[in-house]
């Protein structure tokens, strides 16, 4: 599989998504951002490497005493 | 005592010399509000001091030393804090137009805490927006800016409070950290800055980034002054669930008792790649100092740090995206645009990388306790870089163009990923004259050893004794008497 990068997203695509979560973001907005969204996925893809299948998430975030 | 010796003395020494009836509470105060009227026009550092209610504070805490009544141990000492953090009847801006005109109604329980060790409160911080980046160019209440070089930043997002510690503007200060906006101001500014284990600081009441990454911690002159207030912050709040009920020794108890024969870990790789040469070469005479005081040092491979960049910046879009989405939605323009374009990118993230994250910190905790478990602490260099020039956006290292942002939080970002206590001390100076920072790290709630190793360090060397040029800002038409009152200044 290729690796991750949201090649296929597009500004009118940001801008539909943005609208549907009542986020104003106007079709200017949506094309400048388009280029930071795909390489925040294509950084974050680096996250399915780091876990295993039996990895819990730290959701609630407690350490132990030393 | 001259003035501005006295604006340098550590608080520790301050707090003796208050409870010893040798220096006014009053004077003190007068004394860095004078110098921040001076200094702070350029520097940048409070965005709201009240001097009237500042000098009411410190004239109750003079009267009760006059009248006999047991002390607290910051008895007097007039503190900063970082404009995220809730101060009652003191706005809270967070360093944004969305809350120019928050006023609390109640103190955080950090600042109760403090208040009830004695410290007064003498103005609050500038900051990076929302504390959302590092450099503190605040398009909101002015770029603050570095007292070693004002063309440079100073480090964020606390740089306000890095800035009032440095230049001699109050006894400590509060900063938040999140991905390092505690200790990389610190390293930025030559002097101390700590985050404790996460749960050992309340952080009820201070305006979120990322509420699992988020910290509250001191900025001091000395480590002996980080140990004192950290005490005073320290400890389990009932009404705060990300508390835990640990108890708090004092940390000043056994601090001066050098690292002989403590073993200590300098984990290569990662931490120590694409240094600029002026700080690799600061960091290594400073393990050669460590070693130099009886330490074994050993290199040692945390492999799995070096995705802490994608869970830090995963988790603060994610959470920090939820934490404003209604404000984003119903006042967008009120963002600058920096942290506006970062709340819009994070409405697109796939809540499957948000877990993700969460699951990768189980990952580098489990890496890092395994290591912890073969030396007492670890050693690493603060910032790859010395700070960058205002404005800023790439820096070369090791023959390639990086962004500044991410390079700001990689090497302290670790440590907030996994909760573990750190704390940035002095350790020289670059070619360009700014300041480098070292950090120590260690294991949960071992907060006296990170301070022991950084205090051994700290009292073999003289970089903390050095003080930022301020010639450049020295004015002395403009000095005089502080204004009786000054809100918004």
């Amino acid at each position: 599989m290729a690796p991750r990068s949201g090649a296929t997203l597009t500004p009118e695509l940001l801008r539909q998504l943005a609208e549907a979560l009542e986020i104003p973001l106007p079709a200017e907005r949506a094309a400048r951002l388009l280029p930071v969204v795909q390489g925040m996925l294509k950084f974050t893809a680096e996250l399915d490497d780091v876990v295993t299948r039996d990895t819990l998430p730290a959701a609630v975030f407690v350490v132990e005493e030393a | 005592m001259d003035q501005s010796d006295l604006c340098y003395r550590p608080a520790r020494e301050l707090a003796r010399l208050i409870a010893g009836r040798q220096l006014s509470p009053v004077e003190l105060t007068q004394v860095y509000l004078a110098r921040a009227e001076r200094l702070d026009p350029q520097l940048r550092a409070f965005i709201t001091i009240d001097a009237e209610q500042a000098l009411a504070e410190a004239l109750a805490a003079e009267q009760k030393v006059t009248s006999g009544v047991a002390l607290g141990p910051l008895h007097g000492l007039p503190i900063a804090v970082k404009d995220n953090v809730a101060t009652r009847g003191l706005r809270t801006t967070g360093g944004s137009k969305v809350l120019a005109d928050s006023v609390p109604d109640r103190d955080a329980p950090v600042i109760e805490r403090l208040r009830a060790a004695g410290a007064t409160l003498l103005g609050k911080t500038n900051m990076h927006e929302l504390a959302y980046g590092g450099t503190c160019s605040n398009v909101h209440y002015g770029f603050v800016r570095n007292p070693w070089n004002p063309e440079h930043v100073p480090g964020g997002s606390s740089g306000g409070s890095g800035v009032a510690v440095a230049v001699g503007l109050c006894a400590a200060a509060l900063g938040t950290d999140t991905a390092g906006s505690v200790r990389l101001p610190a390293c930025q500014c030559g002097v101390v800055g700590i985050k404790a284990t996460y749960g050992r600081v309340s952080i009820q009441d201070v305006i979120p980034l990322a509420w699992t990454l988020d910290h509250v911690g001191p900025m001091t002159r000395t480590v002996a002054d980080a140990a004192l207030m950290l005490k005073a912050m320290a400890g389990w709040v009932p009404s705060d669930p990300t508390t835990r009920r640990v108890g708090v020794p004092d940390y000043l108890d056994g601090i001066d008792s050098g690292i002989q024969g403590m073993r200590l870990g300098v984990p290569r790789g990662y931490f120590f790649e694409g240094l600029q040469p002026d700080v690799a070469r600061a960091v290594e005479r400073a393990l050669d100092v460590l070693r130099g005081l009886g330490a074994s040092v050993r290199e040692v491979e945390w492999p799995s740090a070096r995705y802490s960049n994608s869970v830090t910046w995963t988790i603060i879009q994610a959470e920090a995206a939820a934490y404003h989405r209604e404000w984003l939605r119903t006042r967008p323009d009120d963002y600058g645009p920096e942290v506006r374009a970062s709340l819009e990118q994070g409405q697109f993230l796939p809540a499957v990388d948000y877990v993700q994250a969460q699951r990768a910190r189980t990952t580098l905790l489990a890496e890092v306790r395994a290591l912890l478990g073969e030396v007492d602490a670890l050693v690493t260099p603060m910032l790859a870089i010395t700070p960058p020039r205002i404005g800023q956006e790439t820096v070369e290292l090791g023959g390639k163009t990086r962004d500044v942002n991410p390079v700001f939080i990689r090497l302290a970002d670790p440590f907030n990923v996994t909760g573990l206590p750190a704390v940035s001390v002095p350790c020289g100076f670059g070619d360009d004259g700014l300041p480098i920072g070292l950090q120590v790290a260690g294991r949960a709630f071992a907060e006296h050893t990170v301070l022991r190793v950084a205090h051994a360090y700290e009292q073999a060397t003289h970089w903390h004794n050095r003080r930022p040029p301020l010639a450049t800002y020295a004015d002395p038409a403009r000095a005089s008497r502080p204004r009786a009152s000054a809100p918004g200044w």
